[in-house]
């Protein structure tokens, strides 16, 4: 797969996405019928139940191309790896500032110790981790493997955040959507957040295409005799 | 001196985006958000949590947009300069 094509993939699912966008935000600034119980803050749903989606499908993307790296040692995996990681850490922060905005109107309170909650400040910990461990040793093939092996452990914490509410006491809502039996929502509310879950997916998949991109000119660089890859802001960070 | 093209894509996102959002006020219903204006202070502090965490929500993922398009634009430059230091090395003044 060329760069180029990677280039254009990112613009033309970008755009997909900005479309996505506006008739999201549409729908729930406009169209979606305010929840009974919750009034106006339930809104803050439509962007924290897809966050946390394409987080969980971001450190994903992450492990399967860690394990794989590990396996086959390709280059293009680590990188392909480290731009989801970017991007998972975007979105669980998303979901980690959003949540609580939510919270202090629906619970009284902008944080709480429960499962689900504590797991997913879990996640970004460990992800975080992936970058610093990633800059810790001098060799950078060692960096990248250390890294790869977080990136899988840390998927692992995945299912457990998302099957926590099942398991354990939780002030968290059950899960409305991701359910055995058929998502239990409204129909308008439903098609609005399935709206925002694929206009947040088709972002994320062109910024990771295009930071892939990016990760795959540095490699090429630093095979280039003359060439001084600008270095990152922080711990491999773009 | 070889000229360094620009990327092209972040005006074309960048401009989209903001075509993207100036639509949504005119689209149909958007005076039913512009009546609930006046509601009480209950109601207004619940809009400003929502608008508050709708715009971190797209600072964060422009912010990763801006870093990722400055990060390609540099990177292509040293690339370009780096080829052309390699092709005409008396022209890089390597001596």
């Amino acid at each position: 797969m060329s760069l180029g094509f990677v280039r254009w993939s990112a613009l033309v699912l970008g755009l997909a996405g900005l479309a996505l966008t506006v008739l999201f935000h549409w729908q729930v600034f406009f169209w979606v019928p305010t929840e009974a119980s919750m009034g106006i803050v339930q809104r803050i749903f439509y962007i924290h139940l897809p966050a946390a989606w394409v987080a969980f499908f971001a450190f994903g993307i992450v492990a399967i191309c860690s394990a794989v790296y590990l396996w086959l040692g390709i280059p293009k995996l680590d990188d392909a790896a480290r731009s989801a990681a970017e991007g998972g850490m975007i979105f669980t922060t998303i979901v980690l500032t959003s949540g609580p905005l939510w919270a202090k109107l629906a619970w009284g309170t902008w944080w709480t110790w429960e499962p689900r909650l504590t797991l997913t400040l879990l996640l970004w910990f460990i992800y975080l981790g992936y970058f610093m461990v990633r800059g810790s040793t001098d060799s950078p093939e060692r960096g990248k493997k250390f890294a790869a092996v977080v990136g899988i452990v840390g998927a692992l914490n995945i299912p457990l955040i998302h099957l926590s509410v099942l398991w354990f006491r939780s002030l968290h809502p059950q899960p409305v959507v991701a359910r055995t039996d058929g998502p239990q929502l409204h129909p308008d509310m439903l098609t609005t957040v399935l709206t925002a879950l694929g206009a947040w997916t088709l972002v994320f998949l062109s910024l990771f295409l295009l930071r892939y991109a990016t990760a795959r000119l540095e490699s090429a660089a630093e095979r280039r005799p003359g060439v001084t890859v600008p270095a990152p802001a922080r711990g491999g960070v773009s | 001196m070889r000229r360094v093209r620009p990327f092209r894509t972040l005006p074309v996102l960048a401009g989209g985006a903001l075509l993207a959002l100036a639509l949504v006020p005119i689209l149909p219903g958007a005076g039913e958000l512009a009546a609930q204006a006046g509601a009480p202070a209950p109601q207004m502090r619940q809009f400003w949590h929502v608008f508050i965490a709708y715009a971190i929500a797209w600072g964060l993922v422009f912010g990763w947009a801006v870093a990722i398009f400055r990060r390609l634009g540099r990177l292509e430059a040293q690339l370009d300069e780096g080829a052309a230091a390699h092709s005409h090395p008396d022209d890089a003044g390597s001596r």
